[in-house]
């Protein structure tokens, strides 16, 4: 059940009979939050980022393990990001060697203690330019084309955070993600639909030479072509794309990164599908997504039993569809669940759970969902649930939004 | 209204290739649309022909402009649009050449598009000296 005691405060939800409150941020703070984002640089080495687990200690995993399974992976998941449970609210996107090098930097300190809060995603093919990246080479059609946009895509990401909250201990995660199809009216770059309008464009409102000054740009140009991109945004559940991660992590008890030791790796494939047309009226579209993920050698503490701790495999393969607009959607998920040496032992179970998604405003989103579970060995059987979150993204889409247009 | 991304530099072709014929590409760093042409300016004034016509120019086709002697205290302006339904940066500059080999570059124009800004007009515009 949930309820809402205050729409600018807070919502209760109740799980597994436990009442949780979650804190709604008033307008304020989500002004705050917005401007704050949307001030930040798109390069920002520097800055250091503020990395919010998505559970209090990624080690400290709950005896159901199902109800604490997000099975939430948009295509656009940021590997590392992911493989920690990590939302980071800043993230780092360089974009030459020197900004990555910087980054980096940042997290470790001069003693070489990682530093928590790391959150870096970049594309290295690019970066170091080791492709061409001009939009000729892009749209290339052939084997030439298609390797350019992989590499193009190709993303590069790492994190670190705290294995827990009471002790120095730290975690790593390197990620590897991968574009390995997308339908070309999908991507915003090889759109033919896309070329024409802006074909229209110049040729209607061309650019002048310009000797000095600076000058004004045509302003009806800019608005043709900036309902276009909204239009597209609009339909970006359309078409297939299909993508691959990988993240092998890391920990290190005392917090330096001399003492890191491999973790295991959490890797998964996404499918998304999405209707072409919109499925009632102009704006309300379809999607349905698939995945499949493996987790191996996940450390996991009984939080009530600190002694307990077991290093688990897990493999999800879920489904889910949703129906809606890029700023409001309902979603019905099924997924099932195995787990090889948990705190349990071995066993599996199902999901199915329905709920909606709500962009608060810019990089939030409010999620509520509940359903009902039907465990096996490891889990808890034939239990409702319900789950509310505030998801403050690293980028300004539904959580099941294609890449391509920049997520 | 919104301004156009500009930058202006000052471009020496090398002496010794002042009786050498000089071409100019676009470099194009950042896959987004992009449309342009390349004018050559006496006075502020655009000459005709275009060194690159709008709006059908590639990025990184080469085109001939003049000699190096001819060049010196002309201006020219690489202008166009870029344009992308997403997030993404592209970073735009003009490579001189005399024989294949790079002897000049101009000023890099860095254009962010994103979500609120999905088009940007630009110049490149080059002094020689």
């Amino acid at each position: 059940m949930v309820r809402i005691i205050d729409p600018d405060r807070l919502v209760t939800v109740t799980r597994n009979g436990d009442v949780l409150e979650i804190r709604i941020p008033t307008k304020k703070d989500l002004q705050a939050r917005a401007e704050t984002t949307t001030a930040k640089p798109e390069v920002a080495p520097a800055t250091k980022p503020t990395a919010i687990p998505a559970t209090s200690s990624a080690t400290e995993k709950k005896k159901d393990p199902l109800s604490t399974i997000n099975l939430d992976r948009p295509i656009s998941a940021v590997p590392a990001f992911t493989a920690l449970d990590l939302s980071p609210e800043t993230v780092s996107h360089p974009s030459t060697p020197r900004e990555l090098g910087a980054a980096l930097q940042n997290g470790v300190d001069h003693h070489g203690v990682l530093q928590t809060g790391l959150a870096i995603e970049t594309a290295p093919f690019r970066i170091f330019h080791l492709i061409p990246t001009d939009i000729r080479s892009y749209q290339a059609d052939g084997i030439a084309g298609y390797w350019n946009r992989f590499l193009y895509n190709f993303s590069l990401s790492a994190a670190t955070s705290k294995a827990s909250e009471k002790s120095d201990a730290m975690q790593l995660a390197i990620g590897f993600g991968a574009l390995l199809y997308q339908d070309k009216e999908s991507d915003p770059r090889r759109s033919e639909g896309q070329q024409k309008i802006f074909d229209y464009v110049n040729e209607h409102f061309p650019v002048s030479p310009s000797g000095g000054g600076i000058p004004e740009e045509n302003a009806e140009a800019k608005k043709i072509l900036q309902d276009a991109a909204d239009e597209f945004r609009k339909n970006q559940w359309k078409g297939i794309s299909w993508a691959a991660a990988m993240a092998p992590t890391w920990s290190s008890q005392t917090g330096k990164a001399g003492d890191l030791s491999g973790t295991g790796f959490s890797t998964w494939t996404t499918v998304a599908y999405g209707w072409k047309d919109a499925l009632l009226g102009d704006s309300i579209r379809g999607q349905i997504l698939a995945q499949a993920r493996y987790r191996k050698n996940e450390l996991v503490v009984d939080p009530n039993d600190k002694t307990h701790s077991a290093k688990q495999d897990t493999f999800i393969g879920a489904a889910r569809i949703r129906l809606g607009t890029v700023d409001f959607n309902v979603f019905g998920e099924a997924g099932y669940f195995y787990q090889w040496n948990g705190l349990n032992g071995n066993g599996g179970g199902y999901r199915a759970a329905g709920g909606i998604e709500k962009r608060i405003t810019t990089n939030m989103w409010l999620v509520l969902s509940a359903g009902e579970q039907f465990g096996g060995a490891a889990t808890k059987t034939d239990e409702l649930y319900a789950i509310g979150s505030v998801r403050i993204g690293t980028a300004d889409t539904p959580q099941y939004s294609p890449p391509g247009g920049g997520d | 209204m919104s301004q156009s991304v500009t930058v202006d530099s000052d471009v020496e072709i090398p002496q010794e290739n002042d009786a050498d014929l000089v071409s100019v590409r676009l470099v194009q760093d950042g896959a987004v649309h992009i449309a342009y042409g390349i004018a050559l300016l006496i006075d502020d004034k655009p000459v005709d022909p275009p060194v690159a016509s709008w709006p059908h120019s590639k990025p990184g086709e080469v085109y001939f402009v003049a000699t190096g002697l001819a060049l010196r205290g002309l201006k020219m302006d690489c202008y166009g649009r870029v344009y992308l339904a997403g997030d993404d940066t592209t970073k735009l500059h003009c490579d001189f050449l005399v024989d294949d080999t790079v002897v000049a570059t101009s000023a890099t124009a860095e254009i962010k598009l994103s979500s609120s800004s999905s088009s940007r007009e630009f110049h490149i515009r080059s002094h020689f000296v």
